[in-house]
């Protein structure tokens, strides 16, 4: 089966006064056709940044020093601007933590929907733009739909924002959405209702494919159907989400999943990874978690693992270290 | 490298990029040096007269000339830059006083107290400074003391309203509310937790007034309101040239020059600090 | 026998504000008649969404904010008319507060040392050495070196600045720590140290915990009591596993069943869905504050506030359904 979109050997690096930062180092990975693949980790580890890249949003000073991001059999990483242009919001869109910001407060929500149709699809006339405007608020749940339509976005609760966000990501009926924290803003029962909306629309668009980007491993593992670990710019495990989340294998996924609290009726030491993380600046040489590491040895230090199958039964599920073979 | 001296060699490294900022650094030295030590080298006393052929052009004699009384032009500059720097200074000071009071009490205090204070200030900003100057002219007559004041408090306005600024986002961050449950009293909130934390803009600020005052210096001593004779500020030098300029222009053109560079390098080094304090760099600022 | 640290009776904090020029002003009830207990030792703690009121709840407590009526009590002792008084001084001794945002909750000029020493220095009379040792004792007490009292705030990491944070908190020895969303800006591995620090803390040196947070899995797994609210008003008060094994408020059902990837010992509930937008907490419903979004609503929950009442040992709902009358 052909991939949705192929990432491989991607190097980000951020050059400043204090030196060369490597944001992402040697990522590769695939988005398949029809999933919902997740990206874990912590504040820094290249989740964002990966997602940038895709859609070559990477603010400077960085920009991509290597690697390929091959989509529709085109790479990305070598797209000008103007290419771009026609990807972003037509065939991979992007969907952001903050509503209220993703959303320009001095028009109404019908002008905001209305304005992608125009860009991309310069020829549609005007009642087709309307038909498909109101058609995709419905998809996304709203009802009082021509209320909404003339609204402005703070006369709105977070919720509806959010909704309405994920309307203009999927207007275009785009190839791959990219959710980066589109739930840390929301309250916890709004966060449910907009997780089931994704997975949803997810489910239901045979051509879409979704990255889902988050720092709680638990919403992760609930609708994802991979996930993709990552930390200081690597990709250390990807598997699927029940693998992931029932048979860790990195000891970071482990030290990640342990401190991670998880409501139950018994209580759980509360686990935590030791050490703190290294900087972006420093290069490593070896594995780039063998400062916080209680499973490591000598050769840890000296070279780094590669990302290897280790999964069995046709399952694939890829870990970089060498104490788990 | 310890996370302090990595720190230091990156502030070094940004200061030592910018080259704004480093030409007016060595800009600023020049002018303080000047002002220190200049007048201990120079050949002759600055109303000391008949030092060589009365409105004698550039020679080797008078490097910079000769005023109507056979005055040293060079000496006179010289010396000038003693009392343009030494006023500017104290304006600095004084209208630094006087903002920060209203501008601190005004965003701390908030509320009535607030609108209050700040349509003063508007009232000071709106009258013209040449005006604010002659009233304080007509009440204590003119002089050195005149200019100090009646600068003080026109600059005084853009003092306030940058700290009026930097308080009122200031009070809204948790470590006031922490100095506060920590038991610090209102004083102490105000000067230990946002005056210090309000330096950059401050600085920056006050170079700005630095460059303005000696303009108007300039001007007002021109104008008669300033400094008296035979006082050698740069403003005095050139209202003596007023006369004499057509055939002696260069009479005019060292004290201009010397405002220029001075004004310029105090413009330049607020826009060079501007750029060093940007918030994405702590810690001052 | 249990010792009563704090009771807190009908506490009102009611904020004026103006919808627009034309309005009138009006009250925004954000703590609505609200009472309770905390035990010496006890770890309570507090959950809602957005405008239930828990933050400006906790800041009450604490007197950074007034109070409009009620009555609130330390070991006896009725601190209300201190902080209607504004004699706060001596309510900042029985009680700290623990802030969301490390980055912003230090004062960035001075040392670390100058910071754990204000406290002491405005509320004891202590001699110079007698404080730099306990200053001392305090930091090597949250897990600081000594070498850490002269650096600033800016040259550490988030999870350590909240350790500093703990510190000045702990030094001038309250009886009752406030903390409001302490972790919640910290990546996972951070904040379980901070909860393990917090936790050891509070059983070392005997004290109460007032734990502020919208995430129900940390409250799950770190409190002793949980106290549930809503639009101002608490809806539930629990023991943790009690909370977790009977919810009985709707809305404690609703977030419970909103948090993802619960363990399979918490049952999810069937049916739970909390129906329409968010009631204005300027004009609250007449009736349970619930009633426009509750499925089980009775006319009489439009009619009456339901009371909070024990219905069993320890277990408190405010809830028509479980009044026996």
């Amino acid at each position: 089966m052909d991939n949705k979109l192929s990432v491989k050997d991607l190097n980000v690096e951020f050059t400043t006064i204090k030196g060369k930062a490597k944001i992402l180092r040697d990522v590769s990975f695939e988005l398949k056709e029809h999933e919902m693949l997740g990206f874990a980790g912590e504040s820094g580890c290249g989740k964002t940044m990966t997602s940038m890249s895709i859609i070559r949003l990477i603010p400077p000073p960085g920009k991509i020093t290597r690697g390929s991001i091959i989509f529709e059999e085109k790479d990305l990483a070598q797209n000008s601007p103007r290419e771009m242009v026609d990807i972003r919001g037509k065939k991979i869109s992007i969907i952001f933590q903050e509503p209220l910001t993703a959303l320009n407060p001095c028009y109404r929500v019908s002008w905001q929907l209305e304005e992608i149709l125009k860009l991309h699809f310069p020829d549609m006339d005007k009642n087709e733009r309307r038909k498909r405007t109101i058609n995709i608020l419905k998809n996304v749940g709203l009802s009082d739909i021509k209320k909404v339509l003339n609204s402005y976005p703070h006369q709105l609760s977070g919720g509806m924002r959010q909704r309405i966000v994920i309307a203009m990501a999927i207007i275009c009926d785009p190839q791959i959405m990219i959710a980066d924290e589109p739930t840390t803003a929301l309250d916890v029962t709004i966060q449910a209702e907009i997780l089931s909306l994704i997975k949803e629309i997810q489910e239901e668009r045979k051509q879409l494919s979704v990255i889902f980007i988050s720092h709680d491993i638990n919403l992760l593992a609930e609708r994802c159907d991979r996930i993709m670990i990552m930390y200081l710019g690597e990709i250390l495990e990807v598997a699927d989400s029940d693998d992931i989340i029932n048979k860790p294998i990195h000891p970071y996924t482990r030290g990640l999943i342990g401190s991670t609290p998880r409501v139950s009726l018994s209580r759980k030491q509360f686990d935590f990874i030791k050490g703190e993380l290294p900087s972006a600046y420093t290069d490593i040489e070896g594995c780039s978690f063998y400062n916080r590491c209680t499973e490591k040895d000598e050769s840890c230090r000296q070279q780094k693992p590669e990302l290897i199958d280790i999964g069995d039964g046709g399952k694939q599920h890829l870990v970089r270290c060498f104490k788990k073979k | 490298m310890s996370n302090k001296s990595r720190a230091r060699s990156e502030l070094f490294t940004r200061i030592v990029k910018n080259k704004k900022l480093v030409i007016s650094l060595v800009m600023v030295t020049i002018l303080v040096m000047l002002a220190i030590f200049g007048p201990m080298f120079v050949p002759y006393g600055y109303e000391q007269m008949n030092t060589g052929e009365r409105l004698a052009p550039p020679n080797q004699n008078n490097i910079f000339g000769t005023d109507h009384f056979g005055r040293d032009l060079f000496s006179r500059v010289v010396y000038g830059a003693r009392y343009s720097l030494m006023i500017s200074l104290l304006v600095v000071i004084f209208s630094n006083i006087i903002g920060i009071t209203f501008g601190v009490s005004a965003g701390y205090i908030g509320g009535k107290f607030d609108i209050f204070a700040m349509r003063v200030i508007d009232i000071i900003f709106t009258v013209p400074w040449i005006l604010i100057a002659i009233l304080v002219a007509m009440s204590i007559g003119r002089g050195t003391q005149t200019v100090i004041i009646a600068l003080s408090i026109v600059y005084s306005p853009q003092v306030a309203r940058v700290i009026r600024g930097t308080t009122l986002s200031l009070k809204e961050k948790e470590f006031i509310e922490a100095g506060k449950i920590s038991g610090e009293k209102s004083l102490s909130i105000i000067f230990r937790y946002i005056l210090s934390n309000s330096l950059g803009p401050l600085i920056v600020q006050s170079t700005m007034v630095m460059a303005y005052t000696m303009l108007a210096e300039a001007a007002l001593s021109y104008l008669g309101y300033g400094i008296a004779p035979p006082t050698p500020s740069w403003g005095l030098l050139l209202q003596d040239a007023t006369r004499y300029y057509i055939k002696s222009s260069y009479l005019v053109y060292f004290p201009g020059a010397a405002i220029m560079f001075a004004v310029l390098s105090f413009s330049f080094l607020g826009d060079g600090l501007r750029d060093l304090l940007d918030p994405k760099f702590s810690p001052l600022g | 026998m249990k010792q009563k640290l704090i009771e807190v009776k009908n506490l009102k904090v009611y904020f004026k504000v103006k919808e627009n020029i034309f309005s009138r002003v009006k009250d925004v009830h954000a703590v609505d008649d609200v009472s309770f207990t905390i035990y010496k030792g006890e770890k309570v703690g507090l959950v809602g969404e957005s405008g239930c009121g828990k933050t400006t709840l906790g800041r009450a407590l604490m007197g950074l904010t007034g109070i409009t009526d009620g009555k609130i009590y330390y070991e006896g002792d009725d601190v209300s008319w201190l902080i209607r008084k504004r004699r706060l001084n001596d309510l900042y001794k029985k009680a700290q507060f623990i802030f969301q945002d490390p980055y912003s909750s230090l004062n960035p000029r001075f040392k670390i040392f100058t910071i754990l020493e204000r406290p002491l220095r405005n509320f004891y009379r202590m001699g110079k050495e007698e404080r730099r040792a306990k200053i001392i004792k305090t930091a090597i007490s949250v897990g600081l070196d000594e070498e850490s009292l002269e650096k600033f705030p800016h040259e550490f990491s988030g999870g350590q600045r909240q350790r500093v944070v703990v510190a000045r908190a702990l030094i001038s020895d309250p009886l009752f720590l406030i903390a409001d969303e302490p972790t919640s800006s910290l990546d996972v591995s951070v904040q379980a140290k901070i909860l393990k620090l917090l936790s050891d803390t509070i059983s070392r040196m005997d004290l109460s915990l007032l734990f502020i947070s919208h995430n129900l899995a940390v409250i799950n797994q770190f409190c002793d009591k949980v106290i549930v609210m809503y639009l101002g008003k608490i809806v539930e008060i629990a023991g943790w596993s009690e909370l977790f094994k009977n919810p009985l408020h709707y809305y404690t059902q609703a977030l419970i069943n909103a948090v993802p990837l619960k363990d399979v010992s918490v049952k999810k509930i069937d049916n739970v869905r909390l129906e329409g937008p968010l009631p204005s907490v300027i004009d609250p419903p007449k009736g349970c504050r619930l009633n426009t979004r509750c499925s089980l609503a009775t006319e009489f929950c439009f009619e009456k506030e339901p009371p909070l009442l024990e219905v069993k040992k320890d277990h408190f709902v405010a809830c028509h359904l479980y009044d026996k009358k």
